[in-house]
């Protein structure tokens, strides 16, 4: 009878793991195109390319600076989705409202995207500076939990647009205007309710009015 | 969106914690990938920092470290140069299709 291999004896060798973090990334190379085409639709669809380009070679900056200073070993880094929902309207009324060609809203539209990440990048290192992570931690869960299932929900509803091709993120700045009914009044104040602030309700619900 | 993305490293760091059963400094951790999210941002990247499924499988499974770092850059490095190849022939629905497979990850989490 053979006995089954397990334990620190069946751990995977250098090829074996050069293969598995090349799975790992074809999985990030699919995850970088939906954000960006989260961001890059419709008019803004030229920038797609590129911007599949930059956020993996974000992910790739985040991987090699974790592999040189994480005290997990190993750790992977990737381009982030949690704040993806909330940032793709402003991205696109921002974008969309700058005057020139394409390539000028485009390139808006990458200038906000980076004004983001610095400005998060800012918080994280302020935020490690003054020692707050353990404090932060202490933030309650079902609020954490709630940010983050209500990101996931806008991720689908904007996966749903895209499929449908009816309304887009990047169309929401070129709509002429806010007059006329809003078409789901109940669920963005519902979904503004749930994010729990309502620093985030508000862009969320006034920018519905122009999902049309 | 501050918040949302320092409520998820917060989130992700306790999770890889917890499956690798060790404690890590987190102000270390935030301090180091807040200055990499400045660099990345100041060229227009998104916020990234670290993934937590894939670094609890890596850790569970307890890979090479040197192999996984010769795998996963390398794929990558390489599909940032033919990233506007691959936008060609993906479908939108298949894009579509992954950004809803993401948001159901979430709301499932």
């Amino acid at each position: 009878m053979r006995s089954s291999k397990a334990g620190p004896e069946a751990q995977p060798g250098p090829l074996q793991s050069a293969i598995f973090g090349a799975v790992l990334g074809v999985d990030a190379v699919g995850h970088c195109l939906a954000l960006a085409t989260i961001f890059f639709t419709g008019a803004l669809s030229a920038g797609l390319g590129l911007a599949t380009a930059v956020f993996l070679m974000s992910s790739l900056c985040a991987t090699l600076a974790l592999f040189a200073f994480s005290q997990f070993r190993p750790a992977l880094g990737i381009a982030q989705d949690t704040s993806v929902a909330i940032l793709a309207p402003a991205v696109g009324i921002a974008a969309l409202g700058a005057s020139g060609p394409p390539q000028a809203q485009v390139a808006t539209a990458f200038a906000a995207i980076g004004i983001s990440a610095v400005l998060s990048g800012l918080a994280f290192w302020l935020a490690g500076r003054l020692r707050l992570g353990r404090l932060l931690r202490m933030f309650p869960y079902p609020v954490a939990a709630g940010f983050l299932a209500s990101s996931g929900f806008l991720l689908v509803y904007s996966a749903i647009v895209i499929l449908t091709g009816a309304r887009s993120y990047a169309a929401i700045g070129a709509a002429p205007s806010l007059s006329g009914s809003c078409p789901m009044p109940g669920q963005t104040a519902g979904l503004g309710r749930g994010r729990g602030c309502g620093c985030t309700s508000w862009p969320i619900g006034a920018r519905s009015c122009r999902w049309r | 969106m501050v918040l949302v993305n320092l409520i998820a490293v917060l989130l992700n760091m306790s999770g890889v914690e917890i499956a690798a059963r060790r404690d890590v400094s987190e102000n270390r951790e935030l301090r180091g990938i807040g200055l990499v999210n400045i660099v990345v941002g100041a060229f227009g990247g998104t916020a990234s920092f670290m993934q937590g499924g894939g670094t609890i499988i890596a850790t569970r499974l307890g890979v090479h470290r040197a192999g996984l770092v010769a795998g996963h850059p390398a794929v990558l490095l390489v599909a940032c140069f033919l990233a506007a190849q691959i936008v060609a022939v993906v479908p939108t629905f298949v894009a579509a299709g992954l950004l809803m497979f993401i948001g159901l990850s979430m709301l499932e989490d």
